[in-house]
């Protein structure tokens, strides 16, 4: 087999340096993007939208320097400026804009004939099958669903053949389930397509263990950038994911069926769990999403006991956010319990001790 | 050269046409202009653009005269440039209906594009498009509809221009006499009456056929825009 130079075919880095003032509110965003699926997060009206905007040459920064591996894309001394349209930046709204008088397919194909064959990276038939649009192509956008509009916006931001995919979390458009799907769509679509992408979200808890790496951002600054764990231990008293439940997502393949106990046996990364029966051959991959408030722990190993699954594994990290715990303990797999304080006590919880994750068949829930 | 009444129709006609034909791009540039950019001196091209509609269009073709004429900056150099003359011909009479019928185009132009979603047009330009690309394959096909609308408005409203024709094209039969410089020209006849009343009847049903089609284009894109 043969090997390729991994920097001949590593994405290129996306710098920034931009400040901007709107109003009565001001943008000062220093951030550096490199080949990773990172997650930029902050509250509502702290500069998310913004910065994507200034990145993809939709807004211009009073000053500044934003540059994409060797490419100058904006330079406030040097008075550069590449348009929009030439900066190779691919940006998926919050309200999708697909556009009205076009079919689905249209839509698709609207921005193809600005890429060169040579150059293109994603063929409209892979796009039309990473995001599952077949049965969509004649549609007209009017008909579509939350779920599927974006995923029509996504296919057609794909094949206008970006460097680097930044895109802005649909909010009230999409329930969680459907939200949850299309973010392990993308995660996947980042990995074939090896595309770095920047994922605005509201809800930390979502990205947290989807995203190789969390920006946070408030008041119109990143204030950390970081892996999810040091975010979280980082930011003790952030009341940012005071309310939202954090979910363990979980990607796996069907192992096999037990038709006369009702269930079915799925492997994750070496790890095995029980399932109610689900209606897939044996072999497909699937996800799951697993809360972290589901998940029971042990310092001892429980008998007895009517929960199919029990995990052992070494807790790597104890985490206080408000009045909640959240311990992420490696079972082979990351997942993030969240318990109680008095729990931690009544256990003696540390970190790097040996506990048993207790898991109901029944508190998975399937993505796709 | 004597009246014909087919010949005043065919005329009518073609004035009417040339001076939306005129007004198409013109008036397409300056809707948009006026619909989406922010530039000083945009409160002056508004006015200018539909002063046309509130002056008196004898004073509209005075000036016509004052700047097209022999005489005049534009048409001095035309004369010299190209040898044209533009006063007192068919050509002439197309300008005037032009100007005249200008802001109720560019008015329908700028109502059907300010219409169209602006973030719409940003998300095309992430998509690779250019300017005149968002424009040519997003605002237009977007706003067509209220632009056909406008350009049947217009062409209605040239069919009946007088006050400006009459004074930078005269009332030539089969040269500058178009239905309404006809039938004014009949009336004072003293057995013109019968062909006036012809004449009559065609502007009537001109007029409230542009406007019936105009309406109808209006409520077909409404109706789009709505869906």
């Amino acid at each position: 087999m043969q090997t390729t130079d991994p920097l001949a075919s590593s994405p290129p880095v996306l710098d920034v340096r931009a400040f901007l003032r709107l109003g009565g509110f001001s943008l000062d965003v220093e951030l550096t993007l490199g080949p990773r699926f990172v997650a930029l997060f902050g509250p509502s009206g702290c500069g998310k939208t913004t910065t994507l905007k200034v990145i993809a040459g939709l807004l211009r920064p009073e000053r500044g320097r934003i540059t994409l591996g060797d490419t100058c894309l904006f330079d406030a001394e040097r008075g550069c400026c590449l348009p929009a349209e030439r900066r190779g930046i691919g940006l998926v709204f919050q309200d999708a804009r697909l556009f009205p008088h076009l079919s689905v397919e249209e839509n698709l194909c609207f921005a193809m004939k600005y890429v060169p064959p040579a150059e293109r990276r994603f063929g409209l038939e892979q796009v039309i099958e990473a995001l599952k649009l077949q049965p969509l192509l004649t549609r007209r956008p009017r008909s579509l669903s939350g779920g599927e509009t974006q995923r029509v916006a996504i296919g057609r931001m794909l094949l206008a053949n970006p460097k680097i995919l930044l895109l802005d979390e649909p909010m009230a458009a999409l329930d969680i389930p459907t939200r949850l799907h299309l973010l392990t769509e993308l995660r996947d679509i980042h990995e074939r397509f090896r595309l770095p992408m920047l994922y605005v979200s509201h809800d930390l808890a979502t990205v947290l263990n989807i995203a190789d790496e969390v920006m946070l951002m408030r008041a119109g600054r990143i204030i950390h950038q970081g892996t999810p764990e040091t975010v979280l231990a980082d930011f003790v008293s952030t009341d940012l994911i005071a309310t939202e439940t954090v979910r363990n997502i979980i990607q796996a393949r069907i192992e096999r069926h037990d038709d006369r106990r009702g269930t079915t046996t799925i492997r994750s990364n070496g790890v095995t769990f029980v399932l109610p029966r689900i209606r897939r051959q044996p072999g497909q991959p699937l996800k799951l999403e697993l809360p972290a408030t589901e998940i029971i722990l042990a310092t001892v190993r429980p008998e007895q006991i009517s929960a199919r699954n029990i995990l052992h594994g070494t807790v790597r990290k104890i985490m206080q956010i408000g009045n909640r715990i959240l311990v992420r303990v490696d079972a082979g797999l990351l997942l993030t319990v969240e318990i109680v304080e008095a729990t931690v006590q009544a256990l003696q919880l540390t970190e790097g001790r040996d506990v048993y994750l207790i898991i109901k068949a029944t508190a998975f829930r399937l993505l796709n | 050269m004597s009246y014909s009444p087919e010949q005043t129709l065919l005329l009518s006609l073609k004035v009417a046409f040339a001076a939306i034909l005129i007004n198409l791009p013109v008036g397409l540039w300056i809707g948009w202009l006026l619909a989406r950019k922010h530039f000083r001196g945009k409160m002056l091209l508004d006015t200018l653009v539909n002063l046309p509609l509130v002056l008196p269009p004898v004073v509209t073709g005075y000036f016509l005269l004052l700047i097209f004429g022999r005489e005049g900056p534009i048409g001095r150099w035309l004369y010299q440039a190209f040898g044209l003359a533009l006063s007192f011909t068919w050509q002439a009479a197309a300008l005037a209906a032009a100007v005249v019928s200008f802001p109720l185009y560019v008015r329908s132009v700028r109502v059907a594009i300010e219409n169209v979603d602006p973030r719409l047009e940003e998300a095309a330009r992430v998509l690779r498009a250019t300017r005149w690309e968002v424009f040519r394959r997003l605002t237009l096909p977007l706003s067509v509809n209220g632009v056909i609308a406008g350009l049947i408005l217009a062409f209605a409203r040239s069919l009946g221009e007088f006050g400006a024709t009459i004074m930078v094209a005269g009332n030539i039969p089969g040269e500058t006499q178009t239905i309404p410089l006809a039938i004014f020209s009949l009336v004072n006849q003293p057995s013109g009456e019968h062909a006036a009343m012809i004449l009559i009847i065609v502007s009537i049903l001109f007029s409230y056929g542009g406007l019936a089609l105009s309406e109808y284009m209006l409520r077909r894109w409404k109706r789009q825009s709505a869906e």
